[in-house]
């Protein structure tokens, strides 16, 4: 599935005009003339064409007609009229069809045509740039950039970076919430791609009857309700990124087409005999486990292997350290912007709470939190009571067994106490209101040793110093 | 004494502008292309210099000339109806195409059609031409002349891509080549037809004549 240039279709019935135009086009474009028609409309139903040249008036074939069928077949494509008999019916006509310009000969100056077709091309390239601009400022948002100083995030980043501009497909495998279509992004805005389409599709949300319609498309009255033909999306992301969410979920017959048009770099609508060029690089998501889903036959190998080129794991969030923190003040800022609110900032009880928590849901759940807390909180600082019940009483850690990693992620003795006593401190401090004297009647631990471990820890200690001064008053 | 023609009744007239404007048109059209292709190779010599684009120059000069010839020839070919056989100005255009194209006759007895001498020249070479160096780009022409009572029947076939070309019935200057469509016109005055006719896969230009009377 390789990128090409520029190719250009050239109908004219009079071989001196087809061989001019070849001859002042080829240095700049992929040019395929044809002096028959019906060839040139058989051409365009199997092969991809970015803009055509066509004569109006030709023996056998009318030129609007093999606009239209042009149209038809490539809908995309743009189509330029150079025509002899040129007449304002003519051209309105020509218009209605689809054409994007209208010539008439002679055209003295072969840099004229250069300059339509560099203009229609140009055109193309704005409608591609917005889709590109578009998708890199969702790839670039604060809630959705690789962010993350850990040492799983900065391995995370130098792999994408070198995958960015490979051609060949990539499977991303990471738990729920972690951020799987970001990295799909990332490699897009990254790769020689990013100009052209990225187009993200969750597999498990569509319906198994309607799955192969939409990836790969279908053709007028292919099935019942068929009324018009309609392009798949693969040919959507021509040029571009596809994006397969939830991959573990596409039926079996979808994975006998799918690993075929990962093979041959072709698709075939449904109801269509003929196959289409298509250059896409896929990039496929899962959460589940698609070696059991192997050995379940639920999932073909051989897609599997040609799905899997490069595997990219994504840490879920409790394995990234202090990039809790991080997101959450990323996240914290966006929220604001879009509820319309002042700056605010987490206080430093939060964010104890917040290393603490588990985050089962990852950066998704973390943003959900993030914006509940935005919600209730008038102020300028997040403080506990602004964040949802059970990120204090959700599960812990320290609750899962060890194979499901948590307890024993911290494989040293000692980061793994503190991480403890953080959770410890944190919801004593909550459930004690902030008040230190009442947090140390609770814990049984002396109020001035309570305090030092507040510090030590990082853990509240404006909500201590205001716990002692409110004992003072 | 003025060398305009006497055109007769307004309808007449009208009818006599409108066939000038359409064979002005489709002169027009005709000379478009190797226009068209003259001004591109032009500037390509101008651009990368060398002999190629100049050459193609002069084969755009010598197309136009080609066109201008047959205008000349069309408007010469004029006269009397008279006995005039097909196979000999069939044997003389296949002559001058045969480097092009194979051109297989099979004529077989003189089948005299009534047209003017000139016509009946010009319409089997502009039939020929017009088959032989169409889209269809044949590799093989066969050519047929027959009889049938009181009908001359001229029959070239496309051997080859045929998809350039379909059924027509019509006198459109758009539907045929320009040749094809002086032949018609040709054929039309002498109170016969053309068309492009479909027999199967295959294709073939058609032109029926009144037969010469048997002297």
């Amino acid at each position: 599935m390789n990128g090409s240039r520029t190719r250009i279709l050239i109908v004219d019935d009079d071989p001196l005009v087809l061989e001019s135009w070849q001859a002042a086009l080829r240095e700049r474009y992929d040019t395929h003339p044809f002096r028959n028609p019906l060839e040139a409309e058989r051409f365009v139903e199997r092969e991809r064409i970015d803009v055509a040249l066509i004569d109006l008036q030709m023996p056998g074939r009318d030129g609007i007609e093999l606009l239209r069928n042009i149209k038809r077949a490539q809908p995309d494509a743009e189509v330029v009229i150079v025509t002899g008999h040129a007449s304002i019916a003519m051209a309105v006509e020509a218009t209605r069809a689809g054409a994007l310009d209208f010539l008439t000969k002679p055209v003295e100056d072969p840099g004229a045509l250069v300059l339509r077709i560099e203009s229609v091309l140009e055109r193309r390239r704005l409608v591609a740039d917005n889709i590109a601009l578009r998708n890199v400022v969702n790839a670039l948002g604060p809630e959705t950039l690789l962010v993350g100083d850990s040492e799983p995030m900065k391995r995370l980043r130098a792999l994408v970076n070198r995958l960015a501009d490979s051609q060949a497909p990539v499977l991303i495998i990471g738990e729920s919430g972690t951020g799987k279509e970001l990295v799909a992004r990332t490699l897009h805005a990254s790769s020689p791609r990013r100009r052209r389409p990225f187009v993200a599709v969750n597999c498990a949300a569509i319906a198994e009857s309607l799955i192969d319609s939409e990836l790969f498309g279908h053709e007028r009255g292919a099935f019942t309700g068929a009324m018009t033909s309609h392009k798949g999306l693969f040919e959507a992301a021509h040029g571009g990124v596809l994006f397969l969410d939830e991959i573990g979920d596409v039926p079996a017959s979808t994975q006998v087409r799918l690993l075929r048009t990962l093979q041959e770099g072709e698709v075939r609508s449904v109801g269509s005999t003929i196959s289409r060029t298509v250059d896409v690089r896929v990039v496929a998501a899962t959460n589940v486990d698609l070696e059991r889903a192997m050995d379940d036959s639920r999932f073909r190998r051989d897609l599997y292997f040609r799905l899997s080129t490069f595997r990219i794991e994504l840490p879920p969030l409790r394995q990234r350290g202090d990039d809790v923190v991080l997101l959450a003040r990323r996240l914290l800022d966006r929220a604001a912007v879009r509820a319309g609110v002042t700056e605010k900032r987490l206080s430093d009880e939060v964010i104890a709470v917040l290393r603490t928590y588990d985050w089962p849901g990852n950066v998704r759940e973390l943003g959900n939190v993030i914006e509940y807390a935005v919600t209730l909180c008038d102020g300028d600082v997040i403080e506990a009571p602004h964040l949802p019940a059970n990120i204090f009483t959700g599960r812990r850690a320290s609750d899962q067994p060890a194979e499901a990693g948590g307890l024993l992620d911290d494989m040293v003795y000692r980061s793994a106490r503190e991480r403890f006593e953080r959770r410890y401190l944190a919801e004593l401090l909550r459930v004690s209101g902030s008040n230190l004297s009442e947090a140390a009647r609770r814990s049984g631990v002396d109020r001035s040793n309570l305090r030092r471990m507040l510090r030590r820890l990082g853990v509240g200690p404006d909500a201590g110093e205001r716990g002692e001064d409110d004992d003072d008053s | 004494m003025s060398g305009r023609p006497d055109l007769g009744g307004d309808a007449q007239r009208q009818a006599a502008i409108a066939g000038a404007r359409l064979a002005l048109s489709c002169l027009g059209h005709e000379l478009v292309s190797p226009l068209q292709a003259m001004f591109t190779y032009l500037r390509l010599a101008e651009r990368d210099g060398g002999p190629d684009a100049l050459a193609k120059v002069r084969l755009c000069a010598e197309r136009m000339r080609g066109i201008v010839d047959v205008a000349r020839d069309f408007a010469r070919a004029d006269g009397e109806p008279q006995a005039f056989d097909l196979s000999l100005a069939a044997e003389s255009a296949a002559t001058r195409l045969r480097d092009a194209v194979e051109i297989d006759l099979a004529l077989g007895e003189p089948h005299p059609a009534a047209v003017p001498a000139a016509a009946g020249a010009f319409l089997v070479a502009a039939v020929l031409r017009g088959v032989a160096g169409g889209a269809a780009a044949p590799r093989r022409v066969p050519v047929a002349i027959d009889a049938a009572p009181g009908r001359v029947l001229l029959r070239v076939g496309f051997d080859g891509a045929v998809d350039g070309a379909r059924p027509v019935d019509a006198l459109a200057p758009s539907r045929l080549s320009f040749d094809l469509w002086l032949a018609a016109l040709i054929a039309e005055a002498a109170g016969g037809t053309l068309r492009v006719a479909a027999h199967g896969d295959e294709l073939a230009v058609e032109v029926d004549l009144p037969a010469a009377e048997a002297p």
